[in-house]
């Protein structure tokens, strides 16, 4: 479809924009989301393609230099805070697109009951949003070479790009918290998980969930994600399961999806945790 | 009933004398329409059989000239699939035989199907428009002589001869046939004469082979033989999909698999990417041995095949560090397995006819 080509361009753009706003904190910006997931996964051949609509990235608050303060960046290069999304670190590039900027919970400093921004001063409250299972992806992370997907851009920027271990960590989070939430809970979130699965051979994916469970940082993220795995997707018929396979209706095989993503969940816990 | 005096030895003939045999018993009111048995390559023949007030059903008709009561559960489920998938609704399922013996007609009926003989043994079964007609024939087969050979081509023998016939270009005599085909003197001669009958090959008298009508023998190979009917079929899954399990495959000697189906068709006639790996193994326990596939009910990506005879692996050739089997085998692979396949067999049967040097010898 010409309409999911263009935004996928676009979103593409707002990602490049907001890495360049934000170059002076590079070493501290991990690409996450859908970009990623697009990033990582975009040389397998499924029946689904990836969806690719927002430009989220995730800081790694460890070692982040107060200048320019966050905001500022932003600021400075044409962002302004989203106005359909009063949370925080919901931002909205110059052309419009929303990209989103995030800190890991265990990273984004004290913590109280319905607080959303993180703490990390100078950078104001709302500036950036905590996010619970964002904790993998500053752990599991290369660069990668970005580029531009419209023909009329020629920027080519080097940015860190979670793994695929982060972002199954980072989805298994979101799918298994909207469990008992229908209206949030989404099938895509869950193929996603499937295709970054099918994306790494299992040896090199167990390897590095070892890694990220040996990691102060990252292990309890990792720990809870390997829950909502065992509950959601170890069987055909699990929720996470059913999910993934739903994705494919119509346009590929979903027996095929769950049986699939069952088996590869399966053989991670054994292979991790025993 | 009026039985005909002379044996109808080709399929066509088969179908054509059955079919009298139903318009002789038919009640008034009621016709069968013009049969036309090119409706769907994998469909022998189909008939419209009209009631009174133009009410009507299709009878879809699988003909052979022997139907063996072992096989008619295989026949009428690959006469099911096959009306399903050329959208025909609510068919009458009707094995046609020159002769069809009482154990071979009961198992026909306990199961639900039709059948037509030659020799006038008729039973169609209809609810809608309401008709039934069970009419008996002939009681032994009245043109089965002493000796006589089954016709057919089932079997691993008749298999070597089949890929032989299609892969070597004639002219060629019948000792070079048995040599090139690896089977046996008997197996050879069998195959090469119910060929002849068929229309199928043209031979000297006491001569060479002139000429193979290769792509109709392929496809009528294809009756008879498919991947589907390989010794032992096993369906498994790779998590990861095909293109893992074809690396499993680079690590394997050559001789221990040949790759059939899409995958293979794609090396000279690309389709759609391909989404089932099949394979003839020479030991199925490879596939969950060095190949690490799961064994799953549902959503199979890998199809496994014993091969023991090792006909599918003649002339098999190894491209970029994997087994191919010869494209005649794939194509008749190909027009047997479910879904899109059939119509992958079809356009690599195409490419064949275009490009018959770059595979025939």
């Amino acid at each position: 479809m010409p309409g999911d080509a263009e935004l996928l361009i676009a979103a593409r753009s707002a990602l490049l924009d907001a890495l360049d706003a934000l170059k002076a904190h590079a070493a501290n910006i991990v690409v996450i989301g859908a970009q990623a997931i697009h990033l990582r996964t975009n040389d397998i051949d499924l029946a689904l393609a990836p969806l690719t609509k927002d430009a989220d990235v995730a800081v790694d608050s460890r070692g982040l230099s107060g200048d320019p303060r966050v905001e500022d960046a932003l600021s400075a290069a044409g962002f302004y805070p989203d106005p359909d999304n009063q949370q925080p670190g919901a931002w909205c590039s110059p052309s419009g697109l929303p990209v989103d900027v995030m800190v890991p919970e265990a990273l984004a400093g004290p913590s109280a009951s319905q607080r959303r921004g993180a703490r990390l001063p100078p950078h104001a409250n709302s500036s950036m949003r905590r996010a619970e299972g964002l904790e993998a992806v500053v752990i599991d992370r290369s660069p990668l070479s970005i580029t531009a997907l419209d023909a009329n851009d020629s920027r080519v920027m080097t940015a860190s790009v979670a793994g695929h271990a982060g972002l199954i960590v980072a989805k298994l989070h979101k799918f298994g918290e909207r469990i008992g939430d229908p209206g949030r809970l989404k099938d895509k979130d869950a193929h996603d998980v499937y295709r970054l699965f099918v994306a790494l051979p299992a040896p090199e994916l167990a390897g590095v969930f070892r890694r990220l469970l040996d990691h102060d940082v990252s292990a309890a993220a990792t720990e809870k994600a390997l829950d909502y795995l065992r509950r959601d997707f170890t069987r055909a018929d699990a929720v996470g399961a059913t999910r993934a396979g739903r994705a494919e209706q119509g346009v590929g095989d979903p027996a095929q999806v769950r049986e699939a993503v069952a088996a590869m969940a399966t053989q991670l816990l054994a292979t991790t945790v025993g | 009933m009026s039985s005909p005096t002379e044996a109808p030895e080709r399929e066509v003939d088969v179908l054509r004398a059955a079919m009298e045999q139903l318009e002789f018993v038919l009640p008034s009111g009621w016709e069968v329409g013009t049969w036309d048995d090119e409706a769907d390559a994998r469909l022998d023949a189909v008939a419209c059989l009209t009631g009174p007030n133009n009410s009507g059903r299709t009878l879809v008709i699988e003909a052979k000239r022997l139907v063996q009561t072992r096989d008619v559960p295989t026949e009428l489920d690959r006469l099911a699939r096959r009306a399903d998938e050329a959208g025909i609704e609510e068919p009458l399922l009707t094995l046609v035989a020159r002769y069809l013996s009482a154990s071979t007609r009961t198992k026909i009926e306990a199961l639900g199907g039709n059948y037509l003989d030659a020799t006038g043994n008729i039973r169609i079964a209809s609810d809608k428009p309401a008709l039934y007609i069970r009419v008996s024939g002939a009681d032994r087969d009245p043109w089965r002589g002493p000796g006589r050979p089954r016709g057919g081509l089932r079997g691993a023998p008749a298999a070597r001869v089949v890929r032989a016939l299609i892969d070597f270009a004639p002219p060629y005599s019948v000792p070079d046939l048995i040599e090139r085909s690896g089977a046996s003197t008997g197996a050879t001669y069998r195959v090469v004469e119910f060929l002849e009958q068929e229309d199928l090959i043209q031979r000297e008298e006491r001569g060479p082979i002139t000429d193979v009508a290769w792509r109709q023998l392929l496809e009528r190979w294809s009756q008879d033989y498919g991947l589907d009917r390989a010794q032992a079929v096993r369906r498994y899954l790779e998590p990861r999909g095909i293109d893992v399990a074809l690396d499993r495959l680079r690590e394997c000697d050559p001789s221990e698999y040949v790759i059939t189906g899409s995958v293979a068709a794609h090396l000279d006639a690309p389709y759609a990417p391909a989404r089932l790996l099949a394979i003839y193994l020479e030991d199925l326990s490879l596939a969950e041995g060095a190949l690490e596939l799961r064994p799953v009910s549902q959503g199979t990506n890998v199809m496994v095949a014993a091969n023991k005879d090792d006909f599918a692996f003649c002339r098999s050739r190894v491209v970029d560090g994997l087994n191919y089997a010869a494209p005649s085998q794939v194509a008749v692979d190909l027009l047997s397995l479910p879904g899109r396949s059939p119509s992958e067999g079809e356009e690599l049967l195409n490419w064949m006819e275009r490009n018959e040097d770059a595979w025939r010898r």
